[in-house]
């Protein structure tokens, strides 16, 4: 489940003139041209989901459900314009949808006394790294906002304006939220970073 | 260690938190979109699924008003033949009043 992607799809997306002549082949009504994009795209956007949602299935349904709305209305889309941030935003969307709708029922459901259950634990690999499982705890445990935007940075590598485009947001406020994930981490994680990495 | 390095270094370690699969998931999941995909309509059939029930309804108001103007005519029509054979037709000639029916 984790692991190390190849650090092609993590750079700034650039014009692909593949990419360019695919987005307008499905615009003439192409759709076997949409399987470039899908191929190109679709580790991203499981991740990102993923992280957000912290469930393989609902990330995996989400991946899909983005890529079929994407394909529906890609008519909006604007030429010369990178497909990889597009695609994104949408996949996020529905990922904070998904969290949405998540945070009413609990609401409605659960005692609020009781600790949220979000991240789901089954999809953790039995074996995983112990700086990465330390990690992993201590981004799950800030709140909501912050963890999606704590993911979106230190686990995707997205800047500030990237994360601000996909969630609506604005960059101050993205850079708040980072602010205070990274009081919070600092002190979760203190003994594995103070001293050991100077 | 500043704040800012302290960030760095988590960012780096924190890239292994990404999420992976096996090539399989990903082969099952770009074919299940595949589908999906192709299986959406083309703009040519979803305006056709729109004028399918405009036009239908205005087949059927034409029928209506086709068989409503034939009964109007025909009752007209009936009423005018009926009125034709009820009614007297009087000539007056030099002060003499004739009537056919008689």
């Amino acid at each position: 489940m984790f692991g190390v992607q190849s650090e092609v799809d993590r750079t700034p997306a650039e014009i692909d003139p593949l990419e360019q002549r695919a987005i307008a082949a499905v615009k003439d009504g192409n759709a076997g041209s949409y399987d470039y994009l899908v191929s190109k795209y679709m580790k991203r956007v499981v991740s990102i989901a993923w992280g957000i949602v912290r469930n393989a299935h609902d990330a995996e349904d989400l991946a899909q459900e983005a890529f079929v709305k994407a394909f529906q209305t890609i008519g909006r889309f604007k030429p010369g314009e990178p497909f990889g941030p597009w695609i994104y935003r949408i996949v996020t969307n529905l990922a904070l949808d998904v969290v949405k709708h998540r945070q009413r029922f609990r609401h409605e459901e659960i005692n609020e006394s009781l600790p949220a259950t979000r991240g789901d634990r089954a999809d953790l690999p039995a074996v995983v790294n112990e700086l990465a499982r330390r990690i992993d705890d201590a981004i799950e445990s800030l709140p909501e906002m912050q963890r999606i935007v704590a993911r979106l940075y230190l686990v995707e590598h997205f800047e500030h304006s990237e994360i601000a485009a996909m969630t609506a947001l604005s960059e101050g406020t993205i850079r708040s939220h980072l602010s205070l994930a990274r009081a919070k981490l600092r002190e979760r994680l203190a003994d594995l970073y103070e001293g050991r990495h100077e | 260690m500043s704040e800012d390095k302290f960030f760095d270094r988590l960012r780096e370690d924190a890239s292994r938190l990404r999420y992976v699969a096996d090539d399989v998931l990903w082969t099952r999941l770009i074919a299940r979109i595949r589908e999906r995909v192709r299986s959406q309509p083309s703009v040519a059939v979803m305006l056709a699924r729109w004028f399918r029930p405009i036009t239908a309804s205005f087949v059927t108001l034409a029928i209506a008003a086709a068989l409503s103007v034939t009964w109007i005519e025909r009752h007209e029509s009936a009423n005018g033949v009926e009125a034709m054979t009820s009614n007297f037709v009087e000539i007056t000639v030099d002060g003499d009043t004739y009537n056919l029916a008689e």
